[in-house]
């Protein structure tokens, strides 16, 4: 913070764009973001390798590293009713389906959504001067005299007195008051976002590999 | 989160069949609202999924 330097007329106020110059905007600024932006990149690292160690297994024959689905069976048990003569039996039919583990497997979509940087500087810088000077001449004196006497046939007495007070007084009263407050909130918040549409489109095509699939009707020899 | 998954009925491909994925390694059935189809975990599989959601698990735990 530069010195205020009196300009004869009193210390000079702080100069703003001097308080200003020389702050670190790119870190207050970019700082937050670049971490924001590394934790989101981590954090899909993470989600990916997941996914690929988990729902997934690697084939590497020394060529081309594939992978593929880790498939779980489920058990699938489908109520038929059969008509049989005065009446309708309930029958449960089991039959076994292999799922890609991808489709039914809790995705971790978490991702810093949004990130809200505040800066609020604040520079104050005061003068004030205030002189006062109060002359004021005040002395205390006394003296008396009285005199008698005659003038012809009259008797005449004179008396009288002198005071006097002086004093002197000033004041002078200088102030100057400077002061910075600065503030810097960075407020981060991560929640789950979307599931990504490439994601999503392949467990879509999952889903859909395991729906039925309605087959020619055979002709009879 | 995806705690709650859903696939399509392998049945009658109409309906929309909603999982819940934790609770399928508890043997539990879940059923089709159109053709009352129902679909569950076989044991073989089940420690298959249970390492997935504990891998899931532990993913939230280092991530917050």
């Amino acid at each position: 913070m530069p010195d205020a330097t009196d300009n004869g007329a009193g210390p000079a106020l702080v100069s703003m764009a001097q308080a200003f110059t020389g702050l670190p905007m790119e870190s207050l600024i970019g700082g937050p973001l670049m971490a924001a932006a590394k934790a989101n990149h981590q954090m899909a690292c993470d989600q990916i390798n997941y996914l690929l160690s988990t729902c997934f297994t690697t084939s590497d024959d020394g060529k081309d590293a594939g992978y593929s689905p880790v498939m779980i069976t489920m058990k699938v048990s489908r109520p038929v009713l059969t008509p049989t003569a005065g009446s309708t039996d309930i029958q449960n039919i089991e039959s076994v389906i292999q799922v890609p583990m991808l489709t039914i497997i809790p995705l971790n979509s978490l991702a810093v959504d949004s990130v809200d940087v505040k800066f609020h500087m604040e520079v104050k810088s005061a003068f004030s001067e205030t002189k006062e000077d109060k002359s004021e001449s005040k002395s205390h004196e006394d003296g008396s005299f009285s005199g008698t006497g005659w003038i012809g046939p009259f008797q005449c007495t004179i008396s009288g007195s002198v005071s006097h007070d002086s004093s002197n007084s000033s004041s002078d009263t200088t102030q100057y008051a400077k002061s910075n407050l600065a503030q810097y909130d960075v407020e981060v918040h991560a929640g789950q976002i979307a599931t990504p549409p490439g994601i999503g489109v392949l467990i879509q095509a999952f889903a859909n590999a395991i729906s039925p699939i309605q087959m020619p009707a055979q002709k009879a020899a | 989160m995806r705690e709650i998954t859903e696939l399509p009925c392998p049945a009658c491909a109409r309906g929309t069949i909603s999982i819940v994925v934790r609770q399928l390694l508890t043997g539990a059935a879940f059923a089709c609202p159109e053709c009352a189809t129902e679909v569950t975990l076989t044991d073989d599989s089940r420690p298959v999924v249970a390492e997935g959601l504990h891998r899931l698990d532990r993913l939230r735990g280092r991530v917050g």
